[in-house]
């Protein structure tokens, strides 16, 4: 019995660190995602295709993505995004660029760093993010609330 | 009475859209007094074929051209299929025959007073399909439709030739 019991116990261990290592994995897409990625239109000018999913309702509650413009910083893609608390107090969140070249892979993986960003009451910020080299053609802000 | 004026304006300005260019260079230019449409004497400013959609493409080199204020003008851009067709229609009725290189359209323009023509597809500003693009073969004379997703020429315009 001794040793069944053990046996469970090494099973319920090995079913928490699966466990563990999902919520470290979903851990990443908690919050928004907001994207873009540049495409050329019929005359060839340059445009950008956005798109913003949250993944998290309270944090849905709390913040909005007004606008995001691209241009380039001379062979460098930048980003600006203008984002607003729809809250009326001072809240705390966190926000960091990953850059993806034209086939969607990531330049410079998991090298950006989470930056702080206040917003006081229904404040309107920009955040601004230029690629890490001229492969850059998508964007991804990822915005966060702190643990 | 009015049938027969509309039928001679009909011939008018069938013979004026038909009229062939007649060009008068300057340094950066060459314009058709029949028409005002400027060509610029340089028929590959670019130095190299440009993609259409994607980095360094021609919707950028016309932007930055104009920016800079090429020869004195801020309205450049890529000709219509109508008026490559006009120009190539001109080129080759000044003499063609395919097994002899010296009469293709390029050399043709090249005798002119044109420089920088190529013997390959230039981009027209005429879109016939999502994916496809008019483009003016100055070898043969030849505009019709070729995929968009390759490089070609780039010989630029200004003004408004009425075609």
């Amino acid at each position: 019995m001794g040793s069944v019991k053990s046996g469970m116990g090494a099973g319920g261990a090995v079913v928490a660190v699966v466990m563990l290592l999902a919520m470290a994995g979903c851990g990443g897409t908690t919050g928004a995602v907001a994207s873009g990625k540049t495409t050329w239109d019929d005359q060839g000018a340059r445009t950008l295709d956005k798109s913003v999913v949250f993944n998290s309702m309270g944090l849905k509650m709390e913040i909005e993505v007004v606008d995001m413009k691209n241009s380039l910083a001379g062979d460098l893609m930048k980003v600006q995004a203008a984002l607003r608390s729809k809250n009326s107090g001072t809240l705390p969140f966190q926000y960091r660029f990953e850059w993806y070249d034209a086939d969607g892979l990531e330049i410079n993986s998991g090298t950006g760093s989470w930056k702080p960003l206040l917003l006081n009451g229904k404040e309107l910020k920009t955040v601004q993010g230029v690629a890490p080299d001229k492969r850059a053609k998508e964007f991804k802000l990822l915005i966060r609330q702190p643990d | 009475m009015k049938i027969i004026l509309l039928l001679v304006l009909t011939f008018l300005l069938a013979a004026c859209s038909t009229v062939a260019p007649n060009f008068v260079f300057k340094e950066q230019t060459a314009i058709d007094q029949n028409t005002g449409l400027v060509w610029l004497k340089n028929a590959d400013m670019p130095g190299h074929q440009l993609i259409w959609r994607g980095d360094d493409n021609v919707y950028e080199f016309v932007k930055h051209l104009n920016a800079d204020n090429f020869a004195g003008y801020a309205d450049w851009r890529v000709p219509t299929k109508g008026e490559f067709t006009i120009m190539l229609g001109y080129a080759t009725s000044l003499g063609y025959d395919k097994n002899d290189m010296k009469t293709w359209p390029f050399k043709r323009l090249l005798q002119l007073g044109f420089v920088n023509v190529h013997d390959y597809d230039y981009w027209t500003a005429t879109r016939e399909s999502p994916s496809e693009m008019w483009t003016a073969d100055l070898a043969s004379g030849r505009v019709g439709p070729r995929p968009e997703n390759r490089p070609y020429y780039l010989w630029l315009v200004r003004g408004n030739g009425g075609r």
